[in-house]
């Protein structure tokens, strides 16, 4: 009989595994999610949409802080943070301070065509072709570097013109996704190094709403 | 006479030697599978890394005996007179100082990790719609690992004793101390799960005391072949026993003055050089002694090849140790 008290204690004791070396879970449930947050749209709004929900489910209340990336990631390492969204991408330079959870959505840069037939010739081939993209954007960049295409810089990306934008706004612009992808990037949040039951528990929620976070993406993603 | 170079491997060890090929194939692609499983759950584990050098490093081994198993059977010829017994010594030496400095790598690498307090993260992974924690895909992977390699070492120790081949050895050990490696990684990834940081770096450390012990012990038996060092057991332990017996067979020589016997490994067969300065150098029946002699050591076993007996007039400032003075039996003969 004691005997399976024992390995009952171990059962319900194994619930949490892995556990935190600092006990963060156990601090913030019930207690206070402490979260870093960057000013990036569109990712502050879906983060933070996320997060939010992540600290119902621990009961916890939300201590917001705002700052820079790297403020954050320095306080985030330093364990004055649990959490930090600052639209971080998972070959982001933080390997080392933090550690990130797995994507819980993957954007590509692409380039959008107004048709069907477009979309056919600029996937074929792109040099020479007129594609707009945000002045100043990473998308811009690429385009610049990695393709043939002359680049159109733009202020505002306009519906119905050919363009390379991340896949999220494909759909308010009108576009047609072509085969031509120019970059990837898989979004993840930060958490304490080695704060493994809050990495595991951060990540399950997550995983399980991948499909939501996208949504959340393309409703608060404008061109 | 024979050209000196006899058979690499008597017909009677053939089926051995084709065993142990057979297994060191097993060997390398079981080896591949588990360096593929560790190498995807690697994650940010210390030990999980040291545990995949380990593994990496252990398809060193085989490797180079595969390699020589082509190349040993050549015939001695202009540029290699002596034939290609020792290739296998050069591989032996590259891959004990791969262990050696892979070790010491890894010491240092975790000491740091240790001081400056890092913490291993391991969070979830996804295969196909399961959600699971890496930290069991990486229990799961030393255990794959760990085990079959257990079993497949002790077998090759025996093949190895019987050959007479220390890669093969070398390899055996390595195989063997392979679970310990798996085990210290094992309580690192355990010891994470609990929140217990420290361990994985600890593990790792130990893991790497492992490999460089190996690594130190290889490299200086590989380097002492290469400087002509005189024939020792596979497990570096001691002389080899074939030592005292040539040493006995030319003290029965009643021919002979004194004579300096040098032995020495070439690759998994040992080459003995006698000099002997005979009683009676007008003899008219000298070749047929120094051919005998020539016989009788190299019927003592197979591994005694490429066996020279010269015959000389003095022998001044030979070591003390070598000289072997029979006895003159003038009584028997």
């Amino acid at each position: 009989m004691r005997l399976i008290a024992v390995l009952l204690a171990v059962v319900v004791a194994g619930c949490q595994y892995p556990r935190d070396p600092e006990g963060t879970l156990e601090r913030v449930r019930g207690g206070t999610l402490r979260v870093g947050v960057a000013p990036v749209e569109p990712w502050e709004a879906v983060e933070r949409q996320l997060i939010s929900e992540f600290a119902r489910t621990l009961d916890a209340r939300i201590e917001w802080v705002e700052g820079s990336e790297s403020e954050l990631m320095e306080a985030l390492a330093g364990r004055q943070l649990d959490v930090v969204i600052a639209g971080l991408d998972r070959a982001s330079p933080w390997m080392n301070e933090a550690a990130l959870t797995r994507p819980y959505v993957t954007v590509q840069s692409v380039i959008g065509a107004p048709d069907r037939a477009t979309a056919e010739r600029l996937s074929d081939e792109l040099g020479g072709e007129r594609i707009a993209a945000e002045a100043n954007s990473p998308e811009a960049a690429k385009l610049e570097t990695d393709t043939d295409a002359v680049v159109v810089p733009v202020d505002q990306l306009e519906p119905g013109v050919a363009a390379a934008v991340e896949d999220y706004l494909l759909d308010d612009l009108g576009l047609v996704r072509t085969d031509a992808e120019l970059d990837e990037h898989e979004h993840a949040m930060a958490v304490s190094m080695g704060e493994n039951a809050m990495l595991v528990t951060l990540e399950r929620f997550l995983l399980d709403r991948e499909a939501y976070a996208r949504e959340l993406l393309e409703r608060e993603g404008k061109p | 006479m024979r050209y000196p170079p006899g058979v690499e491997i008597p017909p009677e060890l053939d089926d051995v030697y084709r065993r142990a090929v057979r297994l060191e194939w097993i060997t390398v692609a079981y080896l591949i599978s588990a360096v593929v499983a560790i190498y995807f759950t690697l994650g940010s584990s210390q030990a999980m890394k040291g545990a995949w050098l380990e593994d990496l490093l252990s398809l060193a081994p085989p490797i180079a005996f595969l390699i020589a198993d082509r190349i040993r059977y050549r015939r001695p010829d202009k540029d290699f007179p002596y034939g290609y017994h020792r290739a296998l010594e050069v591989a032996f030496l590259a891959g004990a100082l791969a262990l050696l400095i892979t070790g010491l790598y890894l010491i240092f690498d975790s000491v740091l990790k240790l001081l400056a307090g890092e913490h291993a993260p391991i969070g979830m992974v996804e295969l196909f719609d399961w959600q699971v924690w890496l930290g069991w895909l990486m229990i799961a992977a030393l255990l794959w690992s760990a085990i079959p390699v257990l079993i497949i070492g002790r077998i090759k120790t025996g093949l190895a004793l019987k050959l007479h081949d220390k890669v093969l050895n070398a390899d055996a050990a390595m195989n063997r101390a392979d679970w310990m490696t798996a085990g210290a990684a094992l309580v690192g990834v355990i010891g994470i799960g609990f929140g217990v940081w420290w361990l994985d770096a600890a593990a790792a450390i130990v893991i790497g005391a492992d490999i460089t012990r190996d690594g130190w012990k290889y490299t200086r038996a590989a380097t002492a072949d290469l400087v002509d060092g005189r024939p020792r057991r596979l497990d570096e332990s001691g002389v080899h026993a074939l030592v005292g017996q040539v040493h006995e067979v030319v003290g029965s020589l009643d021919w002979v003055e004194v004579a300096a016997v040098r032995m020495r490994e070439l690759g998994h067969v040992i080459s003995v050089s006698v000099l002997a300065v005979p009683r009676a150098p007008d003899d008219p029946g000298l070749l047929d002694h120094v051919e005998d002699a020539v016989q009788r050591i190299c019927t003592l076993d197979w591994k005694l090849q490429d066996v020279v007996v010269a015959v000389v007039r003095e022998l001044d400032e030979a070591p003390e140790d070598i000289l072997v003075r029979p006895r003159s039996n003038l009584a028997q003969s």
